[in-house]
């Protein structure tokens, strides 16, 4: 096989026991891989009642099938489980250096199952897996796990692990690799603290066959082109994503004080230019030449002189900044080491601390809920306090730890700004002032997210652009409804494929790689012929898969909606006087996706037309 | 005199050059068979590619028993004839700059060439780390 490698291991760890499989090639050309591939072995393999924490939730480990090439951005992998935060599907992907490790072990896939008595890591080494003893490394954080296990294994190893938030089973834990890049959403690292699982190692020197080497490097030489001349290319390769912070202060949209405003003068302090200034260097993904991550440190004198991360991305610069109300650049940085570390998603986090912040705020909690802190907006302290007790689950930390839905069934009077979908805290975006991102998170199957929709054209692309893809040039009005469902649901099936494929977003979708020269890209790899369409219906069957595995957990329409805070216009900053109402859209986006728009469910003959008849029951 | 520079400040560790190298030596994808590594130190986020520096007193070639290894008069640039190596590894152990590797599963030893004279990791590098010296 090329690209792929057409293995898949399967770990049981209740009974100390491995497997290997081969993987369907029939499967690999409906899925592709990653989030696809990892969908469809989730669907079976669960059921209504299977418990997220439990030994019968697999905790699925997938590369796509141009993972190792050398195709540009090719280093992603996901990761896939019941999610014990919101109860529906969830998964969490990341770049850096682990899953081309794990293909050139010899595995497109680890399927992790049951619970150990006893700490584990899991040790994958050319072909050979072995599960071998963590006592020693349980309790120790991200970073230190890390170092020990190079120490025992060598320098070239590629690690995968859960800090003390992910062992203490924190509802939002992530699963971090390379120390600062999280598998963050969903608390798929509480899924892996749930079986006694430390971490999973790869390391490996085989292989990834490619199927036209000639024609392979001539669509590289075209992608690398199309990148080195984007538009965006210049700023995405130094700033990274701390370019967006400028851009949503300028629009208006960001979110401050749990969403109760979406500008503030003092998010100036926090600008992409104050953020270079403590760069140390620019660092890049697994064969990436965006290399949109920084490494950063704090060198001045004060309480976070010894501040240093990768990062810190614009979701956590203001997950745990101005979302905190907190304006602290020298906090922010250290936090994100903090999170980091403790292996836990700022997003969530960021989340949780702002929503009982709120609580704090209008008096609907008391001190002693939380410890006798002083929970007032901005408290940096308070924050980083919090952070270490969700970590720990110490005190309040394992109230906070269950996340923003059930902290709102607790706390009478905080429905309205519960702000959260499906369970899910949505990124640091601001839907009253960009509709496609609100329809985006409404609909999302993982719950509110950015990522799954990452409706970019909205602000990015030309009115000409949005007229020959959707036939209207209000698509590129961040303030319109009109065509958005068409952009979103589009902008799915690009998300879709390119999880699938494990690419990057930013290379497929803030850079525009044309999607036929992808298709080409994956021909050259596995020599499997495929064109835009089919890409496209490749990302269409994954959101439809996506949504039949909650649909089989009894979600639906009720389900597709976001908090009633956004009901309420913005008072302030460039997107003033806006709010956003889901139902001017989502009837409409049902209706391009062929479901009922009654229920919000695919019909049957969309299941059919996509091959997924094994989900109509 | 041909080698190849590095410029450690500009590297982003992204391992484009590994991958290429293995991709133009054998047509697989396999950074275990490049000619130049990247060491990389992720805690204090430092990324150091290492490769052949074409020494103009080699002591690879010094060490080497057979004569497997030897400097080419005209380029400057140490090479290798797989066929007089015995994988004593003697070379792997005498270069100062640990810039000879052996695979182990291929039984080889790995040393940058620098591709004839047009290597394939200078022009890749996303950054210009990478320079070719003439």
């Amino acid at each position: 096989m090329y690209g792929w490698t057409g293995k898949k291991v399967i770990i049981d760890l209740s009974n100390s026991k491995v497997y290997h499989e081969d993987i369907a090639e029939k499967l690999l050309k409906q899925y592709l891989g990653g989030r696809g591939l990892n969908a469809k072995i989730l669907y079976d393999m669960t059921v209504a009642e299977t418990d997220p924490l439990g030994p019968d939730n697999p905790l699925i480990f997938s590369t796509g099938p141009l993972t190792g090439s050398l195709i540009p951005t090719n280093g992603r992998y996901t990761v896939t489980a019941k999610s014990p935060l919101t109860g529906i599907f969830g998964d969490g992907n990341s770049a850096g250096f682990w899953a081309p490790e794990l293909k050139y072990a010899g595995f497109d896939t680890v399927v992790i199952t049951g619970v150990s008595e006893k700490p584990v890591y899991i040790w994958i080494n050319d072909g050979q897996v072995e599960i071998k003893e963590a006592a020693h490394l349980w309790g120790r954080d991200v970073w230190e796990t890390t170092v020990s296990l190079k120490e025992t294994l060598g320098p070239n190893i590629q690690v995968a692990a859960i800090g003390q938030a992910g062992e203490n089973q924190v509802k939002y834990a992530a699963i971090i690799n390379n120390l600062k890049r999280a598998v963050g959403r969903c608390g798929m690292g509480a899924v892996m603290g749930s079986k006694n699982l430390k971490a999973v190692v790869v390391r490996g020197t085989q292989p990834v066959k490619i199927a036209h080497p000639e024609e392979h490097l001539k669509v590289v030489d075209e992608m690398l082109k199309h990148i080195y001349s984007a538009p965006g290319y210049p700023i995405r390769s130094t700033l990274g994503t701390t370019a967006i912070t400028d851009i949503y202060i300028r629009n208006g949209t960001m979110p401050i004080n749990n969403a109760q405003k979406a500008y503030d003068e003092q998010t100036k302090k926090l600008t992409s230019d104050k953020i270079a200034a403590y760069t140390t260097g620019l660092k890049g993904c697994f064969a990436c030449p965006i290399h949109c991550s920084r490494y950063t440190k704090y060198t001045e004198q004060g309480p976070y002189s010894d501040a240093y991360s990768e990062g810190p991305e614009y979701e956590t610069i203001v997950a745990i900044g101005p979302r905190c109300g907190n304006y602290s650049l020298p906090s922010i940085l250290k936090l994100n080491q903090l999170l980091n570390q403790f292996g836990l998603d700022s997003i969530s986090t960021g989340g949780v601390i702002s929503f009982i912040m709120e609580c704090y705020q209008r008096g609907l909690i008391n001190k002693e809920q939380v410890d006798n802190l002083d929970l007032s907006w901005g408290n940096v302290e308070t924050i980083i306090e919090l952070v270490r007790k969700i970590a720990y689950r110490e005190g309040c930390g394992a109230w906070l730890a269950q996340g923003v839905r059930k902290l709102s069934e607790e706390i009478k009077g905080s429905e309205d700004f519960a702000i959260h979908v499906k369970g899910l805290e949505p990124a640091e975006q601001e839907p009253r002032g960009m509709k496609a991102w609100g329809l985006g998170w409404a609909v999302s199957n993982r719950g509110a997210d950015h990522l799954r929709a990452f409706p970019l054209a909205e602000t990015t692309w030309t009115k000409e652009d949005a007229v020959r893809a959707f036939g209207s040039e209000e698509v590129v009005d961040r303030f319109a409804y009109t065509g958005k469902e068409k952009l979103v649901k589009w902008s799915e099936e690009v998300s879709g494929f390119t999880d699938s494929l494990e690419m990057c977003k930013f290379a497929q979708m803030a850079l525009t790689i044309p999607i036929e020269m992808t298709a080409k890209a994956l021909w050259t790899v596995t020599g499997w012929e495929i064109d835009e369409q089919e890409l496209l219906k490749i990302g269409e069957r994954i959101v439809n898969l996506e949504r039949m595995y909650n649909v089989r957990l009894g979600l639906g329409k009720k389900d597709d909606k976001l908090p009633p805070r956004y009901a309420e216009p913005l008072k302030e900053g460039a997107s003033q006087g806006q709010s956003f109402d889901i139902n001017k859209l989502l009837d409409k986006y049902y209706t391009v996706r062929g479901w009922n728009v009654e229920t919000g469910h695919p019909t049957r003959e969309k299941l059919l037309e996509l091959g997924l008849a094994f989900t109509i029951r | 005199m041909s080698f190849i520079k590095v410029d450690r400040h500009t590297c982003t560790g992204c391992r484009y050059c590994e991958v290429i190298c293995s991709f133009n030596k054998s047509e697989v994808c396999d950074p275990s068979r490049g000619r130049i590594k990247i060491e990389k130190d992720e805690i204090r986020g430092t990324e150091k590619p290492v490769v052949c520096r074409q020494c103009s007193k080699p002591k690879c070639v010094e060490a080497c028993p057979t004569g497997a290894l030897y400097k080419d008069e005209k380029t400057g640039v140490v090479l290798y004839i797989n066929d007089l190596c015995t994988q004593c590894q003697a070379c792997v152990e005498a270069c100062p700059f640990n810039a000879i590797w052996f695979h182990q599963s291929l039984n080889i030893i790995l040393k940058c060439d620098i591709c004839g004279g047009d290597p394939a990791c200078v022009k890749y590098c996303p950054t210009k780390t990478l320079s070719l010296v003439e």
